[in-house]
């Protein structure tokens, strides 16, 4: 109860200065309309399609703005994201750091996670840190993220010329992972 | 100054609300007590019913359809191809009345007043509402092709609602010895999901080259393109070169008359004989509609694009497949995206509200192989006419050029997709 207070006053502080730059659509008629795909309240029911509740609005916005700009790639969301002004990412990026994490549900072998966690603990623990639950400014939650997702990002971030952003240390750590190493990742980060 | 403020503590609610979702208890805004009804419980109606839960639980949400579970059309073609049970696309509207407090009465509307504001159920009960949210659907024009009425439906099913239909098809598709012919019949637009028949013959196509690689499908088209077709037709000659034709309305794919008897089709200038025959027939908003007084000449439902209010009578509101919604296709992402905009609206009005200005999405994914994914994707808005248009530079297609492991990744995400939206219509 006391949260929910909380959050609402948090909120109509936010949206106000949002009115200000006058954004007309509000930031729930906006994000609920992503709900589709990423879930109620940006809580993913589907594999390869990322839980955006309670991501830090700057990674978010970072995010979408990569989209917007064809900086990140993307079999999709490049598409969606040249719709939104930087005024309505901002708002929806507050509704959804406003929303509650639940990890993904999935079933997952456990000798396969003990060996995502050996690999994590070597390569990416510096960073991702708390399993990969730890989240911050720039930093997305990855622990409890949906096991697709994190495998398809991965994949994705070896090929060359594909726009998938990290840091020049994180596209090191990953090189030369075979597939069956990113899934044991992915399945440990899921199983968070 | 104070009218903004009041505009955002109403935004503020909507947030807060969404969140009882992981727990928190149910925290209203409003005082209203209004009574809002809702006839058709598809991605439209049941969409409507849990956003304005949502938007405002100080209002009374009545639901009324007949069946107590949801068949979802979106992914029927896999089930046509043997690669899903039709069990992973039927749901329960319980959760509905346990998460949100929707009262569910399952029935059969009968008969709309929009002048004594009251909706009648088969059993005879009366259910009369402030405002009136109708989400009924499409209905078949059984009086368009010769030899197509209801009872021809045995021998040529349409499929084109998910249950016993796609079910049908499905056996006589097992049923059909290698080397068979399979026809579809493609209707004229506007139809309930363009790509999907399209998608259908891929999933056959898909079934067949595996069991059957020496049948064929043929495809007859009532118009001359057809959505995503560069994306279908590339599809097809990478995985079922030879296997599928489609002949367009001008070179003979318009149909004169079926004779379910014979097995047969005719056109122009030939007689088709099928071993299976998918007959999609050409479409109107769902009969209630109609009965209602709720369609034009068009067979469809004119609303207003912001608030889905009804033009010709007051107070009653039309979403999904029926209505005319502007740029908007007939799918399931838009008709739930619809309601969300709707419920918006209703909440809005029922509390002297304005009504916030709209936003809307629709995506439809197409699988061509289980692992060859494509899609179409817009964003709208209202134009200074209130026209529903899809914002410019934004949406669009697949690329032509992707890889085979972009379409990979895409089919992966048609079936997260189906996922999410069920969930987040009905859960
Ligand atoms: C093969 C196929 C594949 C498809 N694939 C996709 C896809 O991949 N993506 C996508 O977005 N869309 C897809 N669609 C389209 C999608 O199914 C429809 O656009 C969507 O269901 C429309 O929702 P609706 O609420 O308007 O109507 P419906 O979902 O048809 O729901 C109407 C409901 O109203 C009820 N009803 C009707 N009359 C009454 C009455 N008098 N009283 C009470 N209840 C009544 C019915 O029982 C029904 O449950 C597909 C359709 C087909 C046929
Ligand atoms: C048709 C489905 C679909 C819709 C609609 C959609 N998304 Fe996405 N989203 C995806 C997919 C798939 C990805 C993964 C990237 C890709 O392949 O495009 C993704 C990724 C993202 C990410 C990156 C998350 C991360 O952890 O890095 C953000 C942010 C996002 N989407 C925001 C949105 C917002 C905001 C909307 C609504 C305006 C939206 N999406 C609508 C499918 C969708
Ligand atoms: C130097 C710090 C660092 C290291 C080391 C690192 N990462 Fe990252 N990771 C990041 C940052 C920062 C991002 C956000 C990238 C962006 O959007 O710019 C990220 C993003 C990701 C994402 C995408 C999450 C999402 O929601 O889209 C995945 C998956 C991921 N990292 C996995 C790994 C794995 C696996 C390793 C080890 C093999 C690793 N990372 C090593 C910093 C790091």
């Amino acid at each position: 109860m006391l949260r929910t207070i909380i959050f609402s006053s948090v909120l109509v502080s936010f949206l106000a200065i949002i009115s200000v730059n006058a954004t007309e659509r509000s930031a729930t008629t906006l994000s609920y309309a992503c709900a589709g795909c990423h879930g109620t309240a940006g809580v993913s029911a589907g594999t390869s399609i990322p839980s955006l509740a309670g991501l830090p609005s700057e990674y978010f916005i970072e995010a979408m703005q990569k989209f917007k700009n064809g900086k990140r790639g993307a079999t999709i969301m490049d598409r969606i994201a040249k719709a939104y002004s930087n005024e309505e990412i901002v708002a929806m990026a507050g509704f959804f750091e406003q929303q509650t994490w639940v990890a993904a549900s999935i079933e997952v072998d456990a000798e396969v996670v003990a060996q995502g966690q050996t690999i994590h603990e070597d390569k990416c623990a510096r960073c991702h840190l708390a399993a990969g639950k730890y989240t911050e400014y720039r930093l997305p939650r990855i622990g409890g993220q949906w096991a697709d997702y994190l495998y398809f990002y991965m994949k994705n971030a070896q090929i060359e010329g594909f726009k998938q952003p990290q840091p020049k240390l994180m596209k090191k750590s990953l090189e030369g992972l075979t597939e069956a190493e990113l899934t044991a990742l992915a399945q440990f980060y899921a199983a968070q | 100054m104070l009218n903004m403020k009041r505009r955002n503590f109403i935004k503020a609610g909507g947030v807060v609300a969404a969140a009882s979702l992981a727990g928190f208890p149910f925290i209203s805004f409003g005082k209203s007590t209004g009574r809002v009804v809702i006839v058709g419980g598809g991605y439209g109606g049941a969409t409507a019913a849990k956003y304005l839960r949502l938007a405002d639980s100080n209002i009374k949400v009545t639901l009324i359809e007949p069946k107590t579970h949801y068949i979802s059309c979106p992914m029927s073609n896999e089930v046509l191809a043997g690669e899903r049970n039709i069990s992973s696309i039927t749901v329960s509207y319980q959760a509905l009345n346990t998460n949100y407090g929707i009262n569910l009465v399952h029935q059969m509307a009968t008969e709309i007043d929009p002048v004594q504001k009251n909706v009648r159920t088969a059993d005879g009960r009366n259910f009369p509402y402030d405002r009136l949210i109708v989400s009924p659907g499409v209905d078949f024009r059984w009086d368009a092709i010769a030899g197509y009425d209801e009872s021809a439906v045995a021998a040529m099913p349409h499929a084109w609602n998910a249950g016993n239909q796609t079910l049908l098809l499905r056996k006589q598709l097992v049923a059909m010895e290698d080397g068979g012919l399979v026809i579809i019949i493609a209707p004229p637009n506007p139809f309930k999901c363009p790509p999907g028949p399209y998608e259908r013959a891929s999933q056959i196509a898909h079934y067949l080259k595996q069991h059957k690689p020496k049948s064929k499908i043929l495809i007859l088209d009532q118009k001359d393109k057809f959505s995503k077709q560069g994306l279908f037709k590339q599809g097809w000659k990478q995985h079922y070169a030879g296997m599928i034709e489609w002949i367009p309305a001008s070179q003979d794919g318009k149909v004169l008359a079926v004779h379910p008897d014979k097995m047969m089709i005719e056109t122009d200038f030939e007689e088709h004989e099928g071993d299976v025959i998918n007959v999609i027939p050409p479409q109107k908003a769902g009969k209630i509609a109609q009965m209602a007084g709720l369609t034009d000449k068009t067979g469809w439902c004119p609303v207003d694009q912001k608030t889905f209010e009804s033009t010709i009578h007051k107070d009653v509101h039309i979403i999904g497949d029926a209505s005319i919604a502007g740029k908007m296709p007939k799918s399931g992402y838009a008709a739930s995206s619809q309601a969300k905009v709707c419920a918006a609206a209703v909440a809005a009005l029922i509390n002297g509200q304005t009504v916030a200005e709209p936003s809307y999405v629709n995506t439809c994914y197409s699988l061509i192989t289980p692992n060859h994914g494509v899609s179409v994707s817009a964003i709208y808005q209202l134009n200074d006419e209130g026209n529903i248009v899809s914002v410019k530079g934004a949406g669009g297609l697949s690329p032509m050029d992707a890889s085979a492991w972009e379409r990979e990744q895409e089919a992966n995400h048609a079936h997260s997709w189906i996922r999410n939206i069920l969930s987040d219509s009905f859960g």
